[in-house]
């Protein structure tokens, strides 16, 4: 905690005090510099009580003095050990305040001079030397005016507390204005501004502008070499570091370590979720920042360069261009073997490559050097990689371990504003209940879920899982309502089994509910399961939501609502890269066609990876939006099904319809709700039309038609191993394994054609065309004659058929397949 | 959907024309009965209930309609699918016009929220010109809410009126009007979780939403339970599994990881056993997690060797130390459980060779042999080892009701298998 924490921010600005006391022409000049380097000195060693004693000593001299009380504001917040962020901030705003009418003042005055002036001039046009030297002075006295009213460092200061406070829209909302101006601030504030802007921006997600303020760093600060000449140099330099590695470089390191565990920590999302997700960028937050480093004590030249590839480095590895950032890492390795950020990130390389087992040896040497808060995010990461190799309790336990890290760390001590910063427990709540969700244990991932809303509240994934929680928790029948109608539908949900749960809700179509005179009763009482209780306190929300399909409903219009207004602006963002990418080709082109020299070509190579990165980036995420808001249709409508709100059903089902590239399994699902909707609003003719389409499709795949039995055969063995995950409703299934062809072979292939038989057979029925619903009943059961659904669908044809007896020869054949609530609804229809 | 000849629409319908003083109360008992079990029955209830008050003008049963009217439709404004009962109800009517909702609500004297949620009701509909009805006829009434406002509208209702207000551009200044004055309305909706996203200008940009402050004060940065709910979650078992060999290295590491969940009980153990046994011939694809694990999580020195088998004993011990306290024979019922299967005989032995190092008590043979499990598999498996079993291993002799001595000679078997009574009963 200690190196870290005193480590990883110091906002003050001794040599603010300096240069401030320097500029009072009434004092002697020499006494109050030599106090205010003294003070800076004592400062930088951390004795801030001594630091305190001389800039009070300072003050005396001018207590109106802006950057004195500054320093005092900021000497003070540390002694107390970083525990008071609102005092800071309003002395901040005060010193702010004071500065910006000091500077007006002074350009009051010197509009007065430079009239005079002018005046002058004018008066001796010659341009004689008196008088414009004169002029030249007073020009110089305002400049440093200006320089000692600026308000870039209290600012800086402000940003930077909120960063610490996790207020990164805040913290941005400050820092931008300072970052679009930043030619007149001095070097080595200005290069604060820009790594605590990369930092924000990396951990709000936009890599489009921590893109920027990368390509400006490299260009400002000219440390930029290309990767070979950075790799000869860095040996001798990289040595000489750590010996002599100044506090600053020390607060940057640490600083930049844990940003690049958060890195991890946000692959480790991604890694870490089951589908494919936006969840990527949940995690990032790096923590930061840079603190402003007294003029004296400028950031070495290699630590910059350093903090630069890795900033680098976890650019790419979100755009998943593994090359780069490998290449990357080496460089940053080379410049120094031991850091931790370094290390860290090539923990993530090897683990986006697949190499978990040296991911785990790469963090496990880690750990041993880690304080509490680090040890958190480690055991995270540990857990993420756990969770990909399927070791679901392990996983869930390192992730219970790295919270309570954080909670042990913060026992200790009282809490302070840079724990506060480093606190990661946010993301890693979320991690737990992910593992939690994929566990089975959908109430308390919920809750977990709930808890990381704190942070991922603007998140769709976070909805759509707590979306995913209800459903699993109503198909593991943990809902609260248990009327008796509602346990017999239960049964057979629970009864089904993996691939089942695409039959589920054709299922409902199915002869016995459509027929009992008790009919889908499915849940209407479900609405009261959602009566809240007020028990807990929650940090966000006031209480917290139980589970219920209601509740789904709600989290689904959400991320759906948040799609639409992340729609925009993530094209937006798309187009700008796209455009970049374009504009940067271009300008490679121009140049090679020159033939310019060697290093402007490495150079532009350069920001062209990075330009491509972030459209990569941009474009992944459309991809993804795009998945999740089929995702979230789809369940949304299935939802609306079970509260028997077929309007609504209907109309989720065709917006998925009329989604561009609707993935083929959201099709057949869309179309399956669509007409589960429609019988239940009595028109089966419509109902009838989304089936045949569907059938249509389904049969004018050559591969299913062909590899029929195979994956019948791959179903089965699929089915065992899927046991854990499902109890999910088909498309969460779906999305977890889009990505893979087999999935989708799954959901189009013979039982989801299956069941869609079984919809046409009761369809059919219930329109009277008999002949066509036995012929289907038939090839439903020739096809799954495991399915019980199947074999009802048929029972009941024959019946309607006025066939007892090959009815009951059937339900003979087929007792093992036993079917609690149907066969009672059946008795009932008899 | 209701099949045609289903008797619930006449019942329905009769029910309701012959309302009367009378019989007001039973027959609005049996209605709700009927109109419980799905939204048809609601459907066909509410059609029938505003046929009747349209039709019956001069009926002197008018006023009591009207009650059962009002009360079906508070009943049906907190169901999450009021929309599509009532669009489904007046789909047949010829005109549903803001009017027809207003008059409506006049006559049923409904409050402000109720007519609120009739109006998002109506908003659902298929037809457009029903739902601009709807929509307009919600719109007037959120203006008046704004203008003046209910205490206590229910935060169900708050989110669905928000809804409402965010399905149409139009609404936009209604909508932040409406947002001024929630804090009048619902003084706890702001802190809902389902809220957040309608305060927060939701960009990409996070502020998060804990407060330093508040986290100082209640010194902890999570909900206190939920560290402790995840303790209890953790299925020692399957950590027993995914660690593989190497946990039962000694009896201090073993119970450290079977200390992990909540307390060790029985039902626990008896899978703990069943997945040793069946996991005795070895696990598929170890993944070597124990030794990072060992390393990060555990306090002790490395451990040099790995074990390619299961040390029952030191399992054993560990269990003991644990829950010294266990109740065997209710740990051996507790096999039945979805998961257990004994696949070979060595299997068999191993199980067996624990319960000794368990308990010294002779095998409880009830437990398996008084009734047919749920996991009619695994039972069978384990039965079927015993009954082959070498009588060191296993023997039935114990068995409280056993065939007589004297037929011995046909039954012969080493371990009084087919003596046993139960065993042939539950066979």
């Amino acid at each position: 905690m200690d190196g870290d924490g005193d480590g990883s921010k110091e906002p003050p600005q001794p040599g603010a005090a300096a240069s401030a006391a320097a500029s009072e022409d009434t004092r002697p000049q020499s006494t109050v510099a030599g106090l205010a380097k003294e003070a800076a000195q004592l400062f930088h060693s951390r004795s801030y009580q001594g630091c305190l004693l001389i800039l009070h000593q300072l003050q005396l001299h001018n207590d109106e003095d802006p950057k004195v009380r500054h320093n005092i504001a900021v000497a003070e917040y540390y002694r107390d050990g970083c525990t008071n962020p609102q005092k800071l901030l309003e002395v901040l705003s005060q010193v702010k305040a004071r500065n910006e009418e000091l500077a007006r003042a002074a350009e009051e005055q010197q509009e007065g001079n430079s009239s005079a002036s002018t005046s002058g001039s004018t008066n001796s046009t010659g341009g004689n030397g008196g008088l414009s030297s004169a002029t030249r002075t007073n020009s110089v006295d305002v400049v440093a005016y200006m320089e000692d009213y600026d308000t870039s460092i209290p600012n800086l200061n402000n940003a930077m507390i909120m960063y610490h406070l996790q207020r990164y829209a805040a913290a941005m909302s400050i820092l931008e204005p300072l970052y679009r101006n930043i030619e007149p601030i001095d070097e080595a504030a200005a290069l604060r501004v820009c790594l605590l802007m990369l930092d924000i921006t990396l951990a709000s997600g936009q890599p489009g502008k921590a893109a920027e303020v990368l390509q400006y760093m490299e260009k400002a600060f000219g440390y930029l070499l290309p990767p070979t000449e950075a790799s000869s140099t860095a040996p001798t330099l990289a040595s000489s570091t750590p010996e002599t590695e100044s506090l600053i470089a020390n607060t940057e390191q640490t600083l930049a370590r844990t940003a690049s565990d958060e890195v991890l920590e946000e692959d480790s999302f991604t890694l870490g979720s089951l589908e494919v997700d936006s969840s990527q960028n949940l995690g990032s937050r790096a923590p930061i920042t840079p603190a402003i480093a007294a003029r004296e004590k400028p950031i070495p030249p290699v630590d910059v360069k350093l903090l630069l590839h890795l900033y680098r480095v976890r650019l790419f590895l979100s755009a998943r261009n593994l090359k780069a950032s490998k290449r990357e890492i080496k460089s940053a390795l080379n410049l120094s073997r031991e850091n931790m950020t370094a290390l860290l990130l090539k923990a993530q390389l090897e683990y986006c490559r697949g190499n978990y087992r040296k991911a785990i040896k790469q963090l496990t040497l880690c750990i041993g050097r880690a304080d509490p808060g680090m040890r958190g995010m480690l055991l995270s990461n540990l857990g993420c990689i756990h969770h990909r190799l399927r070791k679901d309790q392990t996983a869930a336990l390192y992730f219970r371990k790295a919270l309570q890290a954080f909670a042990i760390s913060e026992r200790r001590e009282p809490l302070s504003v840079l724990g506060f910063s480093q606190d990661r427990s946010l993301s890693i709540i979320y991690n737990a209940g992910l593992q939690q969700l994929s566990c089975g244990n959908p109430i308390l991932a919920s809750r977990c879920f709930q808890e990381a809303a704190a942070l991922y509240y603007n998140r769709p994934l976070l909805w759509l899982r707590l979306a995913e929680c209800c459903i699993v928790a109503l198909e593991k029948g943990l809902l609260e309502n248990t009327t008796t109608t509602k346990s017999e539908v239960k049964v057979t949900v629970v009864g089904e089994g993996a691939w089942r749960r695409v039959v589920l809700p054709g299922g409902s179509l199915n002869p016995t509910v459509v027929n009992g005179a008790l009919v889908l009763k499915v849940d209407e009482s479900e609405g009261d399961v959602q009566i809240p209780d007020g028990g807990e306190k929650w940090f966000v929300s006031g209480k917290s939501h139980k589970l219920s399909l209601s509740f789904a409903i709600q989290c689904l219009q959400i991320a759906t609502c948040l799609f639409d207004r992340c729609d925009a602006k993530a094209a937006e963002a798309a187009a700008e890269a796209a455009v970049a990418l374009a504009e940067v080709k271009d300008a490679d082109d121009t140049q090679s066609s020159k033939g310019g020299g060697a290093s402007p070509k490495g150079e532009a190579k350069d920001t062209k990876s990075l330009v491509a990165a972030v459209a990569a980036i941009e474009e992944h995420k459309m991809h993804e939006t795009a998945a999740l808001r089929m995702w979230a249709l789809a369940a949304l409508s299935y939802c609306q099904l079970g509260v028997g709100h077929p309007l609504r059903a209907l109309r989720s089902a065709e917006e998925l319809l009329r989604q561009t590239s609707c993935a083929r399994p959201y099709m057949l699902l869309g179309h399956m709700y669509a007409a589960e909707a429609l019988c239940q609003l009595e028109r089966p003719q419509e109902a009838l039309e989304h089936l045949s389409t569907c059938l249509n499709e389904t049969t004018a795949e050559p591969t299913n038609a062909g590899a029929e039995d195979e994956s019948n055969l791959k179903w089965k063995s699929g089915d065992n191993s899927e046991a854990s995950v499902d109890g999910e409703d088909g498309a969460t299934y779906t999305v977890g394994a889009l990505g893979d062809a087999a999935s989708v072979a799954r959901l189009t292939g013979t039982n989801a054609r299956a069941s869609l038989y079984i919809n046409l057979v009761a369809v059919y029925a219930m329109q009277g065309n008999l002949q066509e619903a036995h012929r289907l009943a038939q090839l439903a059961l020739t096809m799954s004659p495991a399915n019980p659904t199947a074999m009802l669908a048929a029972v009941y044809v024959e019946l309607k058929l006025e066939r007892k007896e090959s009815a009951l020869t059937l339900l003979k054949q087929y007792r093992h397949l036993c079917v609690v609530s149907s066969s009672k609804g059946l008795s009932q229809y008899d | 959907m209701l099949p045609c000849g289903s008797p619930l629409p006449a019942q329905i319908g009769l029910q309701v024309s012959n309302l009367s003083k009378d019989n007001y109360k039973s027959v609005a008992e049996e209605l709700y009965e009927l109109s419980s079990d799905g939204p048809d029955g609601s459907i066909i209830l509410l059609r029938n209930c505003l046929e009747q008050v349209n039709l019956a003008e001069n009926d002197q049963n008018l006023q009591v309609k009207f009650d059962l009217l009002t009360l079906v439709i508070r009943n049906l404004i907190h169901q999450p699918n009021l929309g599509t009962i009532l669009c489904e109800a007046l789909r047949f009517l010829p005109s549903v016009s803001e009017e027809f909702l207003a008059n409506l609500c006049r006559a049923l004297k409904l409050s402000l929220p109720e007519q609120i949620a009739l109006g998002l009701a109506l908003a659902d509909a298929e037809d457009y010109s029903q739902r601009q009805q709807g929509l307009a006829f919600f719109e007037t009434k959120v203006k008046e809410l704004c203008e003046d406002p209910v205490p206590d509208l229910s935060e169900d209702l708050v989110e669905r009126i928000l809804w409402g207000l965010y399905s149409s551009e139009a609404l936009l200044k209604l909508r932040s009007s409406f947002l001024r004055s929630l804090p009048a309305l619902q003084p706890f909706a702001v802190d809902s979780l389902t809220m957040i996203p309608f305060f927060k200008d939701v960009n990409k940009e996070v502020n998060t939403l804990r407060e330093f402050d508040y986290v100082t004060i209640s010194e902890s940065l999570l909900s206190d339970t939920i560290l402790m709910d995840m303790e209890h979650a953790t299925d020692v078992v399957s950590l027993l599994e995914e660690l593989g060999f190497d946990c039962t290295h000694s009896v201090e590491h073993c119970k450290e990881i079977l200390s992990q969940g909540g307390p060790l009980l029985e039902g626990d153990v008896a899978r703990i056993l069943g997945t040793v046994a069946r996991t005795a011939k070895g696990l598929e694809e170890v993944q070597n997690i124990h030794g990072p694990f060992y390393n990060t999580l555990c306090n002790g020195e490395a451990i040099t060797s790995k074990l390619s088998s299961w040390h029952v004993d030191i399992l054993l011990g560990a269990i003991n130390q644990l829950n010294p306290s266990l109740n065997w024979s209710l740990i051996v019922s507790s096999l039945d459980y979805e998961g257990f299967f004994l696949p070979d005989e060595n299997a068999f032995t191993l199980f067996m060779t624990m319960y000794k190092l368990g308990c010294e008590d002779p095998f409880p043979i009830d437990a398996i042999c008084s009734h047919v499990w749920k996991n009619d598999e695994g039972q069978l498996s384990f039965l079927r080892h015993a009954i082959s079993a070498a009588p060191e291993v296993f023997s039935f002799a114990h068995s409280t009701r056993k065939l007589m001595e004297t037929e011995e000679g046909n039954l012969k078997s080493p371990n009084h298998a087919w003596l046993s009574l139960d065993l042939l009963e539950i066979l």
